[in-house]
């Protein structure tokens, strides 16, 4: 199995997703980029992204049905969430239905790294790999 | 004005019946001891009158016996010795030819005086009539008494002086009552006063005559009568009380009457003036508070309008922001080759490196954005705190060590008050200290502003609100807050530090902080004299915590 670090990107900003994939590819990061909520699941499946960068307020399927949606179906699956509309509540909310962090925007792209490869870590971690 | 005579109305009702009914009760009496007056006296003149009468009689015996002038001389004389008043007496036969005649006039012949009495007399047996002007010049009462002697009839007439009369008269001592004998057509025969045969209607009322037996208060002339029927000769027996004398019984209750108006007055007027001191000042102070709430309420709704909007404004804001950071990052990554490519070439280094420094730029101001929404974010952050029973007093030490370095720095005295008692309160700590800190913060920045005029100083101090509640201050002596700012104080953005070095979000935050803590935060402030912040917070009962 291929386990070298692939990153699904998840947002409604697409200039977002193209700027960040050019950083991340240049870290030497594999990326992937979703910006429909619904897909996600579908994508992590056939593309075997270890790491999901979630935006929550997306039209459709919101951050958090996502969220739960990944834990549910890929519970190993290490999710950031990365959102600029955040309360409290949504980060207690998000980080009991088992996101691995809860990062507010904007946040600096080599913090964001560090925090995708720490989770990248966690994942190893998991029993099942 | 009308507040303070209210309570006067049912003073003067008191007052005002109290005195009607001692006044009537007063009035009675008097109209009582008027009647019992005239009763009385009718009834010792009415007595005087049998006396005579019934010496009459004894006198009529001798003279049926020895009916001769020498006879009716003694007859004269002994009656003269009792009675002082006696003028003259005189025998005449039914037709009213005197038979004989003793007294001080020399009086012969067969005239008589006829009159009424000598018609009553012969029909009655007896006739005690009112006073005529006799021949001798006074007034005189005259008294008839019929007689047989044989089968002749006879009759024997007195006359009396009427000034026998008054001296009968009783009246108590001190007593200012009039009393006279009236006939039955008004004329006064007798009066105390010494009032006799006199046809002045002044001194007897149309009204007496008018309800003769009666005893009454004639308030057109202003005087109270009371008259009694006499059994002889339909003589009245009148007593008459002025109003005047009526008033000086009810002088000593009028006056008691009026200084406890006066008294229960002034009474009445402090204490309403007092208590209508004391309403109005509540009413005040009522007013003053509901308006202070509403304009509490009022910025308080306006705040979390304003804080709900700027979180919008944030949250809409941090996505662009992210990705001008993302592309910033990317521009650097570009940058670190292009500085790799250009070694050689000198210019195009300076190029790069000047690019960067633009781009550090951006990325410094980016930065600033990420600030200010962060801030305001956690401004509308609701709900969801780590509240926990906080010790007041240990907890403000530990939030003073994180700026204590500062404050010494600043070259400002630093004190602290805590009471000696327990005040605890239940709230998240790590907000507490924001507020606090921002605070402190606030106060060190308007002492530093001061600091060339006089030394600055800042009091933290906490004591007991009321049973309830807590209170935390912070004084400063620095700049104070000027009176247009004051309205401002709370509302996001607003800041009087230079651009770039305050978001104007501190207080506003706090604002929203300690009201999710169901306290208040407030303060008071002279301008150049400095200013006192106070956060007042719910205080957890000792029997609670």
């Amino acid at each position: 199995m291929d386990d070298a670090l692939r990153v699904l990107l998840v947002d409604d900003e697409e200039s977002y997703l193209e700027t960040a994939a050019k950083v991340f590819r240049r870290k030497g990061v594999d990326v992937e980029l979703c910006s429909i909520g619904k897909n996600v699941v579908e994508i992590l499946r056939a593309k075997k992204c270890q790491v999901v960068v979630l935006d929550l307020k997306m039209p459709g399927m919101t951050g958090q049905e996502v969220l739960r949606e990944i834990k549910g179906s890929l519970p190993n699956v290490q999710v950031i969430i990365l959102t600029g509309h955040a309360t409290s509540d949504d980060a207690a909310v998000c980080l009991t239905s088992g996101a691995f962090d809860f990062l507010i925007k904007p946040v600096e792209m080599s913090h964001l790294l560090d925090r995708v490869n720490t989770a990248y870590e966690m994942w190893k971690l998991s029993p099942d790999n | 004005m009308a507040m303070l005579l209210a309570p006067f109305i049912p003073v003067l009702l008191a007052l005002g019946t109290g005195g009607y009914l001692f006044w009537n009760h007063a009035q009675q009496g008097v109209l009582e001891r008027l009647t019992l007056l005239s009763e009385y006296n009718a009834r010792v003149v009415d007595r005087f009158l049998d006396d005579f009468l019934g010496d009459l009689t004894m006198a009529s015996l001798q003279l049926s016996e020895y009916p001769d002038a020498s006879g009716f001389d003694s007859v004269f004389k002994t009656l003269a010795v009792k009675h002082k008043g006696l003028v003259d007496i005189a025998l005449v036969d039914s037709k009213g030819a005197v038979l004989a005649y003793a007294g001080p006039s020399v009086y012969k012949g067969t005239h008589a005086v006829p009159g009424r009495w000598l018609d009553e007399a012969l029909e009655r047996g007896r006739s005690v009539s009112s006073v005529v002007s006799g021949q001798v010049g006074f007034p005189l009462c005259v008294v008839a008494l019929r007689f047989n002697a044989g089968d002749e009839i006879f009759v024997m007439r007195a006359s009396l002086d009427a000034e026998i009369i008054p001296p009968l008269f009783t009246v108590g001592r001190g007593e200012d009552v009039d009393l006279f004998l009236v006939n039955p057509e008004g004329e006064v025969i007798a009066g105390s006063g010494g009032q006799v045969l006199t046809r002045d209607r002044a001194l007897v009322e149309h009204v007496f005559m008018d309800r003769l037996g009666t005893t009454f208060r004639d308030s057109l002339s202003d005087a109270a009568y009371s008259s009694t029927v006499m059994s002889h000769g339909g003589w009245i027996l009148g007593a008459r009380k002025q109003s005047g004398a009526l008033f000086s019984v009810a002088d000593s209750a009028l006056l008691f009457l009026g200084i406890s108006l006066l008294c229960g007055g002034i009474i009445v007027f402090l204490s309403s003036l007092y208590l209508t001191g004391y309403v109005e000042k509540m009413l005040r102070q009522r007013d003053e508070e509901r308006e202070k709430l509403r304009e509490q309420l009022y910025r308080a709704g306006r705040l979390a309008e304003l804080g709900e909007m700027a979180a919008g404004f944030a949250h809409e804001i941090n996505n662009p922001l992210q990705i001008m950071k993302s592309d910033q990052a990317y521009i650097e990554m570009l940058l670190q080759d292009f500085r790799a490519r250009a070694k050689e070439d000198a210019d195009f280094l300076g190029d790069v490196n000047e690019m960067a420094a633009s781009v550090n730029q951006i990325k410094l101001q980016i930065d600033r954005c990420a600030r200010i929404t962060h801030s305001i974010l956690s401004f509308g952050r609701a709900g969801k705190s780590e509240a926990q029973n906080i010790d007041v007093a240990k907890f403000i030490p530990e939030v003073l060590i994180m700026i204590q370095k500062k404050i010494e720095l600043s070259n400002i005295a630093l004190r602290v008050e805590i009471p000696p008692i327990r005040l605890v309160v239940h709230v998240d700590p790590s907000r507490l200290q924001q507020v606090l800190l921002n605070l402190l913060n606030n106060a060190v920045y308007a002492v530093s502003e001061t600091a060339q005029i006089r030394l600055g100083e800042i009091v933290l101090a906490c004591s007991a609100e009321g049973a309830d509640m807590v209170r935390i201050e912070i004084r400063d002596n620095g700049a104070g807050i000027g009176e247009e700012q004051k309205t401002l104080i709370f509302t996001p953005f607003y800041t009087t530090k230079p651009a770039g070095s305050g978001t104007g979000l501190g207080l506003s935050v706090c604002h929203g902080i300690v009201e999710s803590m169901k306290g208040v935060l407030d303060f008071t402030s002279v301008k150049g004299e400095g200013t006192v912040f106070y956060v007042l917070l719910p205080r957890v009962p000792s029997s609670l915590e």
